[in-house]
């Protein structure tokens, strides 16, 4: 048997069973069974680097201000219709206090078995991601579509309610 | 922005549960910036091509599992079979790829960039808030 292939009896040279993480563990497994505490970027041979599950795109009830304010946030909504940025109107909406930091959220994202629910995790990551990005960017944008030269600097500071979920989540 | 986590492969929903990512047209975007909740645009079309591209890679790894487990069973068939594999993989990649500059305009891209990276000059930093 190939080393670079996981065997379900795998042992060590001391004929030990090994306790080593081991990567491929899930390789041939079916997603469809997976538990979601699983790093949803976990590799199979039925899901490639695709994750396990499609992404969630409804957030845990707790995160509604966060989903709220990046529904409203691009440029073009669902609908259509102008968002926050189209109007630079995302930074003084954070500014003025419409996102709670919910950092400790997180901590009660957990499947059945106690564990972290990385895969909710990881859409609230892609969320805060996503507003990080916007709110430090925004004035470059600006910038970018009333045709000044360049991209200009973008805000310097970001702020609690951001970056700390979004490094707690990145962590987990 | 993380491309797996974030901005690409964690970023795609379906039009038709039923159908999946099995259709191109079937793709849709969760979050955007600019216009990329419209399938249509560029934004959506820059992204979209990358998942679809991704949706293929199961073949890579099942290739490169089959590839292995047939070396080392000295196994001459199933070693082509998964070289077959491979190669077939990397050309329907590679044509998912070809349609990147149909489903998003080039120029459309010099906007779109602005919230991906900013730009070299850019002078954001994340540190300690003071207090």
């Amino acid at each position: 048997m190939s080393p670079y292939l996981s065997s379900p009896t795998s042992t060590n040279g001391d004929g030990q069973t090994s306790t080593r993480h081991d990567p491929f563990k899930q390789l041939e497994n079916d997603p469809a069974v997976l538990p979601s505490s699983l790093d949803p970027f976990t590799i199979t041979t039925s899901t490639g680097f695709l994750p396990l599950h499609p992404p969630s795109t409804k957030l845990p009830t707790a995160f509604h201000a966060l989903a709220d304010i990046v529904d409203y946030m691009p440029i073009a909504k669902v609908d259509g219709t102008p968002g926050l940025l189209a109007t630079y109107a995302l930074g003084p909406t954070i500014d003025n206090g419409a996102l709670p930091n919910l950092t400790m959220e997180l901590d009660k994202l957990v499947t059945g078995d106690g564990l972290p629910d990385l895969s909710e995790v990881t859409a609230i990551f892609r969320d805060y991601a996503f507003l990080a990005s916007a709110y430090l960017l925004e004035p470059c944008w600006e910038r970018w579509n009333k045709g000044l030269e360049g991209y200009g600097l973008g805000r310097e500071m970001l702020p609690a309610c951001i970056a700390g979920p979004l490094v707690k989540s990145a962590n987990l | 922005m993380s491309y797996a986590a974030a901005y690409s492969l964690y970023n795609y929903c379906f039009h038709d549960p039923a159908i999946g990512a099995a259709e191109y047209g079937n793709l849709r975007l969760i979050r955007a910036f600019e216009h990329g909740l419209d399938p249509t645009s560029s934004e959506a079309g820059f992204v979209l091509t990358h998942v679809d591209m991704v949706k293929h890679s199961s073949g890579l790894v099942k290739g490169a599992v089959d590839l292995l487990r047939a070396a080392d069973e000295s196994d001459h068939a199933g070693t082509v079979h998964a070289f077959d594999l491979l190669l077939s993989t990397m050309q329907v990649v590679e044509k998912s790829m070809e349609a990147m500059w149909t489903h998003s305009k080039p120029k459309d891209y010099l906007s779109s960039r602005t919230f991906i990276f900013g730009n070299p000059n850019h002078q954001v930093v994340i540190r300690k808030h003071p207090s």
